[in-house]
C-alpha cells in the first residue's frame, strides 16, 4: 500500500450524508440492534460486564472525539471529568441514597461545569501545550479526590451496596439489566453528536479545527464554539464516569495514575477507531477491550503486547477503522467506475499547502524579530 | 440604506462608495492584504477608524464583522479542507442559521434549517459554475478553483461589502477575463460593494469604478481607473515595476 494521500479519501470529519445503498443500511441497522439487544442473554455476567465496559468506554471516547476529532483540541485529561461523573454517582448513592441512574445527569451537569472551567484557559493555548495542562488535570485529580472524599479507611475509594446498583426491573438480571442501561445512554449520547455533527453548529466545529482564523471571519464565534464543546466533551466523560459506578461498583481514585490511564484508553479508542467519526470511539472502545481481555493475564508481557497490537493497528489503519471503511469504499467504487465515467477527473497532485501557513493569516500575535 | 467605509492604515483613508468596485492595488507587501486583516479584526490596529454603514468595526470582535455585513476572501486560501466544496460554502452562511448546540442535538430545527442554507449554497455555487463540485472534499482541487470557492464561501454570509483578495491568482488570462466579468454581474445581482485586491491590472482597470494606489501603506494616488493610470506617481512605483 501507499502512503495515504489527502485526496483519496473523501471528506473525513465530515458528516455529510453519505450516498450508500439505503437499504443496505437499514438492513445492517436492523442486525446490529437484534445482536445489541439478545448479546448478554448467550453471555456469563462476567462477560457482559465487559460489554458494559466497552459501552461506557465508547461514550467517555466520543466526549474525547467531539473534542479532540472534530474539533481538534487534543486532551489527555479526560480520566478527571470521568473521575468527577464517577465520584458524582458514587457519592449521591452512597451518602444520600439515590439510586444511581438519576445520578447521570448530575454527573453530566458538574462534569461540563468542570469543562467550563477548563475550556476558558484552554482558548490560549494550543496542540502538545494544551495535552500537558489537561494531561495535569488527570494526575492532578486522585489528589484532589483524596482531600476531600474518605472511603473505608480514608481511602478516596466508594463503593455502593450490591443493593443500590441491582436491576430495577425484577424479570431482567442485575448483569443484563446495567448492559441495558449503558447500551441505552449510549444510543442516546451517539444520537445526539450525529445530531450535533449534522448541523450548522456541527460544522461550525469542524471549521474552527480546520481553519480557525477562516471560520472567525465568517462569524463563527470561535471561543464560544470551543468552550462549550468542551463542556460537552466532559459531559459525555462524566456521563461514562457514573455508569462505570454501575458497573464496576466502585469510584476509586487510590492509585493516583489511574484516570490518566483512563484518559489515555479514551485517546486510543477514538484513534483506533476513526477520529472525528460517529461510529468510530465504540469500534475502537471494542478493539480496545478485545485487546485488553487478549493480552492480560500474560503477566508481565500484556502491557507489551497490547502496545504492540496498537502500534499494527495504526500502522495498518492509519486513520482508524472507519477512515480505514471508507478509504476501501472509494477504492471499490474507482475500480468499479473506472473507465465509464471522464467527468471525475483525477484531484490535482498539487492539494495546497497547510492553509495555516499562509503569509496572510496572522496565525498567532507574534513580535517580528524584524 | 447608506454605505460609507473609512479606512485607515499608515494614514491611508479611503471610502468606498456604495455599490462601486473600489480597487486597491500596489506593490508587493504595500500592505493591502494587512488592510483586509485590520477591517476582519485579525490585526489590532494601533490608531485610526474603520467604519462600515456609521458603525465602527474596531469596536467589534471578529465573528460580529460577517454578521454586520463584511466578508473576505483570503489571498492564500483559508478554506476547511475536510469538509466537501458545498459545506465549505454552508459555513460561509453560518450568519444565516440560527440552530445551537441544544436544538441541534435534539433536532429542533435543524432539518428545515440545512434544507434552506444547502439550497443558498448550491444556488451561489451555481452562480459560480463550481456546481459539479458540489460534493467533492474541498481539499486537492486546482488552487484557481479553490479562490472561486473562497469567493462562493464570501458571498453565502449574504454581504453588503466584500473584500477579495486577488481572485483571479491561479487563473489563466481567458479565466481573469471571465472573472472579471463575474465580479460584475455579482456586485449587481447581489447589490454589493467590492473592495477589489489585485495585481491583474486589466481586469482592475476594466472592471473598477474607482482605484486606491497604495505604497508602504500609504495611499499614494486615488482616483477613477484613467485618473490613476496616468499618475507619474503611480507609474514610477506600481506600474513600472514588473508586474
Ligand atoms: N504577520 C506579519 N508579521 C510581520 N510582518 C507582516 C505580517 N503580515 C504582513 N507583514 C508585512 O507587512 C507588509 C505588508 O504586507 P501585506 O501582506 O499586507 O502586503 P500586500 O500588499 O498584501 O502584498 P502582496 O501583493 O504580496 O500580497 C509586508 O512588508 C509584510 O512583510
Ligand atoms: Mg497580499
Amino acid at each position: 500500500m501507499t502512503a495515504p494521500t489527502a485526496d483519496a479519501v473523501p471528506t473525513i470529519g465530515s458528516i455529510a450524508p453519505r450516498p450508500a445503498v439505503p437499504w443496505v443500511r437499514i438492513a445492517v441497522g436492523i442486525v446490529v440492534t437484534i445482536i445489541a439487544i439478545r448479546l448478554p442473554y448467550y453471555y456469563s455476567p462476567e462477560t457482559n460486564q465487559i460489554f458494559s465496559k466497552v459501552l461506557y468506554l465508547a461514550i467517555a471516547a466520543m466526549g474525547l472525539n467531539l473534542l479532540t476529532g472534530f474539533n481538534g483540541q487534543v486532551s489527555i485529561g479526560h480520566g478527571a471529568f470521568f473521575g468527577v461523573g464517577a465520584f458524582t454517582s458514587a457519592i449521591l448513592v452512597v451518602n444520600h441514597g439515590w439510586y444511581l441512574e438519576a445520578t447521570i445527569p448530575v454527573a453530566a451537569v458538574l462534569a461540563a461545569l468542570l469543562g467550563v472551567l477548563v475550556g476558558f484557559p484552554a482558548l490560549r493555548v494550543k496542540g502538545l501545550y494544551l495535552a500537558l495542562i489537561t494531561l495535569g488535570l488527570a494526575v492532578l485529580f486522585p489528589s484532589v479526590v483524596k482531600k476531600y472524599v474518605h472511603g473505608p479507611g480514608g481511602i478516596p475509594l466508594l463503593r455502593p451496596s450490591r443493593l443500590e446498583v441491582q436491576s430495577l426491573i425484577s424479570s431482567i438480571p442485575d448483569d443484563i439489566y446495567q448492559y441495558y442501561v449503558c447500551l441505552g445512554v449510549l444510543v442516546l449520547t451517539f444520537l445526539l453528536a450525529a445530531n450535533l455533527m449534522r448541523s450548522r453548529t456541527g460544522r461550525a466545529i469542524i471549521a474552527v479545527r480546520d481553519q480557525e482564523v477562516a471560520a472567525s471571519t465568517v462569524g463563527v464565534d470561535v471561543a464560544r464554539v470551543k468552550v462549550l464543546t468542551f463542556a460537552l466533551s466532559a459531559a459525555y466523560a462524566g456521563v461514562a464516569g457514573s455508569l462505570s459506578v454501575l458497573i464496576e461498583r466502585s469510584a476509586d481514585a487510590s492509585n493516583p495514575l489511574i484516570y490518566f490511564q483512563d484518559s489515555i484508553e479514551f485517546l486510543i479508542a477514538v484513534v483506533i477507531g476513526g477520529a472525528a467519526t460517529i461510529t468510530g470511539p465504540l469500534l475502537g472502545a471494542m478493539l480496545l477491550v478485545a485487546i485488553q481481555k487478549r493480552t492480560e493475564g500474560t503477566d508481565a508481557l500484556a502491557p507489551a503486547l497490547l502496545g504492540g497490537a496498537l502500534i499494527a493497528v495504526v500502522y495498518v489503519l492509519p486513520e482508524g477503522i472507519v477512515g480505514g471503511y471508507r478509504r476501501a469504499v472509494v477504492w471499490a467504487r474507482r475500480r468499479r467506475g473506472m473507465g465509464s465515467s471522464g467527468d471525475d477527473p483525477p484531484a490535482s497532485a498539487s492539494a495546497p499547502e497547510p492553509p495555516s501557513s499562509d503569509p496572510d493569516l496572522p496565525a498567532a500575535p507574534t513580535p517580528s524579530p524584524t | 440604506m447608506r454605505f460609507g467605509g473609512v479606512v485607515a492604515l499608515d494614514g491611508l483613508s479611503f471610502t468606498v462608495g456604495e455599490g462601486n468596485i473600489c480597487a486597491l492595488i500596489g506593490p508587493n507587501g504595500a500592505g493591502k492584504t494587512t488592510m483586509f486583516n485590520v477591517v476582519s479584526r485579525l490585526y489590532e490596529a494601533d490608531n485610526g477608524r474603520v467604519t462600515f454603514d456609521g458603525q465602527d468595526l474596531l469596536a467589534l470582535p471578529p465573528h460580529k464583522i460577517a454578521r454586520i455585513g463584511v466578508a473576505r476572501t483570503f489571498q492564500n486560501l483559508a478554506l476547511f479542507p475536510a469538509l466537501t466544496v458545498l459545506e465549505n460554502v454552508m459555513v460561509g452562511a453560518h450568519t444565516n442559521g440560527r440552530v445551537g448546540f441544544t436544538k441541534a442535538m435534539l433536532q429542533i430545527g435543524v432539518r428545515s434549517e440545512e434544507k434552506r442554507l444547502r439550497a443558498e449554497s448550491r444556488s451561489i455555487l451555481e452562480r459560480l459554475s463550481l456546481g459539479h463540485l458540489a460534493d467533492r472534499p474541498a481539499v486537492g482541487l486546482p488552487f484557481g478553483t479553490l479562490k472561486r470557492l473562497e469567493f462562493a464561501r464570501a458571498l453565502a454570509s449574504s454581504p453588503r461589502l466584500l473584500l477579495l483578495d486577488e481572485p483571479a491568482n491561479g487563473l489563466t488570462h481567458g479565466e481573469v477575463d471571465e472573472l472579471g466579468e463575474t465580479i460584475r454581474e455579482i456586485r449587481d445581482q447581489f447589490s454589493l460593494s467590492i473592495l477589489l485586491v489585485e495585481h491583474h491590472m486589466a481586469m482592475v482597470m476594466s472592471i473598477s469604478d474607482e482605484v486606491v494606489v497604495m505604497d508602504f501603506g500609504r495611499k499614494i494616488a486615488e482616483g477613477t481607473p484613467d485618473v490613476v493610470r496616468n499618475d507619474p506617481m503611480v507609474i514610477e512605483a506600481y506600474l513600472g515595476a514588473p508586474a
